[in-house]
């Protein structure tokens, strides 16, 4: 069994008021090994984000499994879906929704302290911290707050503060979508790098082939089915 | 087109606007409503008090003819009433304590009335109540005091009344109560029947029984038709005035109404004219003079207790002193150590010409103690007697000395001490039946004079040649030179008076507006607040209108005609609300702090004027609240705007240190405190604009305080960015809005602290001399003077008292002037407040004097410009009551109409002495010579036993009338006039409170709705909604924590003038109690607001973009 599997995963909504359910997909699947990458394309509102959150436990398939290391996402408890998506899973949304009133390194370090890791020191987390921001190269600015940064930065401070818990799997929903091309390629290649290095899961969601292209699996999402290309 | 647009579609958003100008406005015209009901029910109260009296005549203790009042009444076609007014107190014999009825209302107000009183009453139809001969009326105050009802019987007490003042040498016995048994009550009496008749300005009507007044007449064994009040009202001359009444008095009065009487003497060869007070005092003196100036003669006819010589005694004798030409017989030229005897007395005790004779007689001193003192004389001659007396006949020289001259036997005498009945010998009867009072020595006026005149007068008679005068022409020659007035017959201006004293002393509107103030600044900080929100969130039609072409000032000219046409809606709505409001104040003014108005029932009256001045007053400041809201706001790029994250207020450049606020808010408060420092701040109270400004200053100062420290902590850094730390970040991510929730809550809590440490209770610290009961234990005030010195042995025989149970009390007498009363009990203005008398040096070292050299002494200071007298009162009855400073002058017109003022020389702080104005005896028995006895006390007594000491005074002197109560509960009573007051404004206050925690609570709602992506992030990134919740606590109760650190430091700060001098010392307790309910109160809000916004998961939130 992969590490992470999707297997006949639907997700209907319910209608308004007694209406018939609206089908969002259907009997989707998805199978990804540690340091495997894949790219979810298709039409806005065709399910990708739903997707992706039904993966990382924001949301729960109307039916069907998904496993994560053996363990069905969709069971899991409140209290245990929260440290699943602080421990195993790290985010990256379209807009950064970095802290302003922190500063880039307090909002990486954000993550430690939800309360699911065990105490570390904190001279360690905040240099695994210091080592993330040089990664995503954002090594000058940690004393900045998000509000003196650019587009770009942001998103890569974001990059930074997904992975300080350590994650499992990386999960991108149109990361680059309010990038300029050159911030997008940039920060494509960094999520890439550190997937690789870090032997990662990485499922991006993104409108853009080119990206697209770059992922070891494609799939598209179209008409309530998924096809991997 | 875009503004009615934008109206329609956006003022759900606006509500806050409404909302925010409805509040302020209905505060304002709340308030002001609340003042003009207030004067309007004073006023309301004051018609049904004088109903339809314009003028009266008040006589006291002299009696006039009952025939004036209808000569009156003919010439100035008026209503005229002749009544009788005295105190007394009541009982009933057949109380029922165990129903609530009690058995005794000392100091009562009886009233012998006719039918021509109802005349007068407030409502016409009351005209017609007939009162018959056994049956009384009781106003409903008495009636519910005594919980009686029609046909309950009643014992009615009082002390019948005497021309002759009680004070005087010879006035007789002093304890002449009169009783009238057995009075069925048939009516009670409501205001409009003219229940709350009272001379005197009070919410508060005395308590009242009114008889027919014949048989008060008969009570009191009076002769004659008489009365000593009268009242003039609805007259039908459209310029009536009391000056016109006074005039027609001149015209109509007869001697007998001034207790002028006349009689032939020296066998019809003149005339001696005398008062009705046996003492001629110095203006009628000199108006009698005047009738034949060249050719009168004084006479001044005197008790002496002995007369001695060679060893041989005779007593209880009359002497006389006279000028030259007062008799025929009398040698002109007398000096003044010669006497001349009658031949009775030179044979009694061997008398020839040239021998010495001494004299023993009394004089007063001050509280009816008698001094014997002695003179000595050479006799220059010896009279014949002369010839023996019929019945009835009187010598022409003795003036009817009451429990005297009526009397068959020396024996019965009373003249107002003991009469050693073992002296009078059997030959003294034979002189008393043979000669009655013909004096048995003459000296000369002067050297009588020396000896016997007195504050009444210094003559008993004054003798002028018939033939200068004759009879027919007598009356009306002595009304040429004394006037009615000179003979204490003046009318005064009721109406006027009753009318201006209603204006009120205590304009509660005003105070209500001024406590509201706070109330008022925070709800336009909402205002202002939630219009910046609405602004906000159209962040990008303000972007887009700048970008399109618009100028800033017309875009936000456009917000802001919006948000005023919003204000106006909600200032409608606000206007329609006070009227809620005030009936709601008004209610509680009734029956929550009724302390403050003796329960009194106001009426509740819509004033357009007052409405429209709150409208307008409220919207001005909206307008003003939105506009400094708006001005900040568009003030940004439009490209911003546009971006219009919710970011908007972390611009980052150039980091502010908040040094700038720092010197502002450390400026304020130097300010605040060099404010407080020279102008006393809040020593002086609560209700004083001092206090209200330097709060506003230091609660200004915490502001910039806090503007400084939240810009610092937006650049805090290097933590690890938990919970805590996140929350307390949060703080400074909208600083303008976490200084609105600090600054209201500030302002609440201000108030509530503030003025709850002006609580003051009278229990603690009443030994203290310098307290506010002066150290004295027990306050006691009867109906009925009492004359006698209660210290001594005499004093208290005379009544029964037990020396054993007053052994260590000392009792400080005053005597008392009724007049308005001015303390905080009442609301009325206080135009002429009750003057008590009193010996400084009795009070020496008590109470505590406002400024630091001042003592009692200050009343013993001369007047150094005439008929300006020193005066001393309380504090709060100065400043309230009187609305007058130290220093100021409160106009008064002594016994006889003449003006005089009593200046303000020294105030006493918190004390049971509120409402009167305290000034010298000595300066007051010359005001007010007739105001006889004492009707005030003070007693010192060991603490254990001020329950059997008060018990006991009213228990043996209830004939009296005197009512003794523990002088700390009396002062409480006061102080719970005070708390009530503050109790007012702290509920003003907590309504600020409630503003201020709905302030924070809508605050919660606001950022957590803003942040719901941030939410959702934190949530995705493995953060429970649990700890986000706690998150958002933590964040906003610094917000709180330091709204109620403002608050009460800065209300501490402001009131810690007030705090020192407080008796009960620093409400450390009380305080920590509020404090704590206040936290526990204001977190439970931002708890609910937390929960009610951040309900559900913020997760969804993420995708919406
Ligand atoms: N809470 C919801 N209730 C009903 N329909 C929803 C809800 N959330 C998402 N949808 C629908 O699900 C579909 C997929 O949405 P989404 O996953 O955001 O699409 P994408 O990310 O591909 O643009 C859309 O048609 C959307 O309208
Ligand atoms: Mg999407």
């Amino acid at each position: 069994m992969s590490f992470l599997q999707l297997s006949k995963v639907s997700k209907s909504y319910e209608g308004p008021a007694g209406g018939q359910s609206i089908l969002v997909f259907q009997d989707a699947n998805l199978e990804l090994e540690p340091g495997q990458s894949a790219a979810i394309v298709g039409p806005s509102g065709s399910g990708k984000s739903t997707l992706l959150n039904i993966i990382g436990a924001l949301d729960k398939p109307t039916s069907g499994i998904v496993q994560v290391d053996g363990q069905n996402i969709p069971e899991l408890q409140d209290k245990a879906a929260a440290a699943f998506r602080n421990l195993t899973v790290g985010f990256i949304f379209q807009i950064h929704h970095l802290l302003p009133q922190c500063t880039v390194l307090e909002n990486v370090l954000v993550p430690t302290q939800a309360g699911h890791t065990k105490k570390e020191h904190v001279g360690v987390i905040n240099q695994r911290a210091r080592s993330l921001l040089g990664d995503v190269g954002l090594s000058q600015r940690v004393q900045h707050r998000p509000g003196e940064l650019s587009g770009g930065e942001r998103q890569r401070v974001s990059v930074a503060r997904a992975l300080i818990n350590q994650p499992k799997i990386l999960l991108a929903d149109e990361p680059t979508g309010a990038l300029d091309q050159e911030n997008s390629s940039n920060l494509v290649d960094i999520l890439l790098k550190l997937q690789k290095e870090k032997n990662l899961t990485l499922i991006v969601v993104t409108h853009s082939m080119p990206i697209a292209e770059k992922m070891d699996q494609v799939y598209r999402l179209e008409n309530g089915t998924m096809q991997k290309l | 087109m875009l503004l009615r647009c934008n109206i329609a579609h956006f003022w759900r958003r606006n509500l806050g606007v409404i909302l925010g100008s409805a509040l302020c406005t209905m505060v304002l015209a709340g308030a002001l409503l609340v003042g003009d009901s207030v004067r309007e029910s004073l006023h309301r109260i004051a018609e049904q008090r004088i109903g339809q009296v314009d003028s009266l005549l008040f006589t006291e203790d002299r009696f006039f003819r009952e025939a004036l009042a209808t000569q009156l009444e003919e010439k100035l076609d008026a209503t005229a009433a002749p009544i009788f007014i005295l105190r007394g107190s009541v009982s009933n014999p057949d109380a029922d304590e165990e129903t609530g009825q009690i058995a005794r209302v000392p100091n009562i107000q009886v009233l012998g009335i006719d039918e021509r009183f109802f005349q007068l009453a407030p409502r016409d139809s009351a005209a017609s109540l007939p009162l018959e001969d056994g049956r009384v009326y009781v106003n409903q105050r008495l009636a519910k005091r005594l919980a009686i009802d029609n046909g309950a019987t009643l014992n009615i007490r009082l002390e019948e009344p005497a021309l002759f003042s009680r004070d005087a040498p010879l006035s007789g016995t002093s304890d002449k109560v009169a009783r009238i048994s057995r009075q069925k009550v048939s009516k009670i009496l409501g205001p409009e029947e003219f229940g709350n008749f009272a001379l005197h300005g009070s919410q508060i009507p005395p308590y009242t029984i009114y008889i027919p007044i014949q048989s008060l007449r008969d009570g009191i064994e009076t002769e004659g038709q008489k009365a000593n009040l009268l009242l003039i009202g609805k007259s039908a001359q459209t310029e009536f005035s009391t000056n016109m009444a006074n005039d027609v008095l001149e015209e109509v009065w007869a001697l007998e109404d001034g207790g002028i009487e006349y009689l032939k003497v020296n066998d019809g060869r003149d005339w001696s004219l005398r008062s009705g007070s046996i003492f001629i005092n110095h203006v009628l003196e000199k108006g009698f003079r005047k009738v034949a100036p060249a050719t009168n003669a004084g006479v001044m006819t005197y008790l002496v207790n002995a007369f001695e010589a060679n060893g041989r005694t005779a007593p209880y004798s009359f002497a006389t002193a006279f000028q030259p030409g007062a008799a025929p017989e009398l040698p002109n030229n007398l000096a003044d150590d010669e006497i001349l005897v009658n031949q009775w007395l030179a044979e009694d005790l061997g008398l020839k010409p040239g021998s010495e004779l001494s004299l023993k007689y009394f004089i007063t001193q001050g509280r009816r103690e008698l001094k014997e003192s002695t003179a000595t004389f050479k006799v220059r001659a010896i009279l014949p007697m002369p010839k023996k007396f019929s019945k009835g006949q009187e010598s022409d020289w003795t003036p009817a000395f009451p429990g005297l001259s009526d009397e068959e036997n020396c024996r019965d005498w009373e003249p107002g001490f003991a009469i050693d009945e073992n002296k009078i010998r059997e030959k003294d009867e034979d002189y008393w039946d043979d000669y009655r009072g013909t004096p048995k020595a003459y000296i000369n006026l002067s050297a009588g004079q020396k000896m016997w005149s007195n504050r009444w007068g210094q003559t008993t008679g004054i003798r002028i040649p018939v033939h200068k005068i004759a009879k027919d022409d007598l009356d009306n020659t002595i009304k040429e030179y004394v006037t009615a007035s000179d003979a204490g017959l003046h009318f005064k201006d009721l109406r006027g008076k009753a009318l201006e004293s209603a204006k009120g002393s205590i304009d509660l509107g005003e105070y209500i507006s001024y406590f509201s103030f706070f109330i008022i600044l925070a709800s336009l900080a909402l205002t202002g607040m939630l219009f910046v929100f609405s602004i906000e969130q159209r962040n990008q039609q303000a972007g887009v209108l700048l970008a399109i072409g618009y100028t800033e000032g017309k875009v936000r000219r456009l917000f802001l005609i919006e948000g005023i046409v919003l204000a106006i809606a909600g200032g409608i709505v606000g206007c329609i609300l006070s009227l809620v409001y005030a009936k709601g104040i008004l209610w509680g003014l009734t029956n929550v702090w009724k302390d403050a108005t003796g329960a009194m029932q106001f009426d509740f009256t819509t004033n357009f004027v007052a409405i429209s001045m709150g409208f307008a007053i409220g919207i001005f400041m909206a307008a003003i609240a939105l506009w400094l809201a708006s001005h900040k706001q568009l003030r940004k790029e439009p490209r911003e705007l546009l971006n219009a994250g919710d970011q908007l207020e972390i611009r980052t450049k150039g980091r502010p240190t908040g040094k700038l606020s720092h010197f502002l808010s450390i400026a304020l408060f130097v300010g605040g405190l060099l404010y407080i420092t020279f102008t006393g701040g809040s020593g002086s109270g609560a209700a004083s604009a001092n206090f209200f400004l330097s709060g506003f200053l230091f609660l200004l100062a915490a502001l910039f305080f806090f503007n400084g420290r939240l810009a610092r902590i937006a650049y805090h850094q290097g933590d690890t960015p938990d919970l805590n730390v996140l929350g307390f970040r949060n703080t400074a991510r909208r600083r303008g809005r976490s200084l609105v929730t600090i600054g209201v809550l500030a302002s609440g809590v201000f108030m509530v602290v503030a003025v709850s440490s002006f609580h003051v209770t009278g229990e603690r610290d009443w030994e203290k001399k310098t307290s506010g009961t002066g150290g004295f234990a027990i306050v006691a005030k009867s109906a009925i003077p009492i004359y006698n010195d209660l210290n001594t042995k005499q004093g208290r025989e005379e009544f029964g008292l037990d020396e054993k149970i007053l052994a260590k009390t000392n009792i400080v007498p005053f005597r008392v002037r009724e007049g308005d009363d001015a303390s905080c009990l009442n609301l009325n203005k206080a135009t002429e407040p009750t003057i008590l008398g009193i010996n400084p040096s009795e009070l020496a070292g008590r109470f505590k004097f406002a400024g630091t050299k001042h003592d009692w002494s200050l009343l013993d200071a001369d007047k150094n410009v005439p008929d300006i007298l020193p005066g001393i009162a309380d504090q709060n009855t100065v400043t309230y009551a009187l609305q007058q400073k130290l220093g100021g002058l409160i106009d008064y017109k002594d016994e006889n109409g003449r003006p005089f003022q009593i200046r303000i020389a020294g105030v006493i702080q918190g004390s049971l002495l509120q409402g009167r104005v305290l000034i010298a005896e000595k300066y007051f028995i010359e005001k007010f010579p007739s105001q006889a006895g004492y009707r005030y006390f003070l007693a010192d007594t060991k603490s254990e036993e001020i329950e059997t000491v008060a018990a006991h005074l009213s228990n043996i002197l209830h004939d009296q009338g005197m009512e003794a109560h523990p002088a700390w509960k009396r002062l409480g009573e006061f102080l719970a006039v005070q708390n009530s007051y503050l109790s007012i404004f702290q509920a003003l206050g907590g309504l600020g409170l409630l503003l201020g925690t709905a302030g924070l609570g809508i605050v919660v709602a606001r950022n957590l709705m803003e942040r719901r992506h941030e939410l959702g992030l934190l949530e995705a990134i493995g953060y429970s909604l649990q700890s986000i919740r706690k998150m958002a606590i933590v964040e906003h109760r610094w917000l709180m924590l330091w709204g109620l650190a403002a608050g009460t430091g800065t209300a501490l700060i402001a009131v810690w003038p007030a705090i020192l001098s407080r008796q009960g010392g620093f409400p450390a307790s009380e305080l920590g109690v509020l404090l704590l309910g206040l936290a526990a109160s204001s977190l439970f809000w931002i708890w609910l607001a937390t929960i009610l916004s951040l309900k559900n998961s913020a997760i969804p939130d993420l995708r919406k973009e």
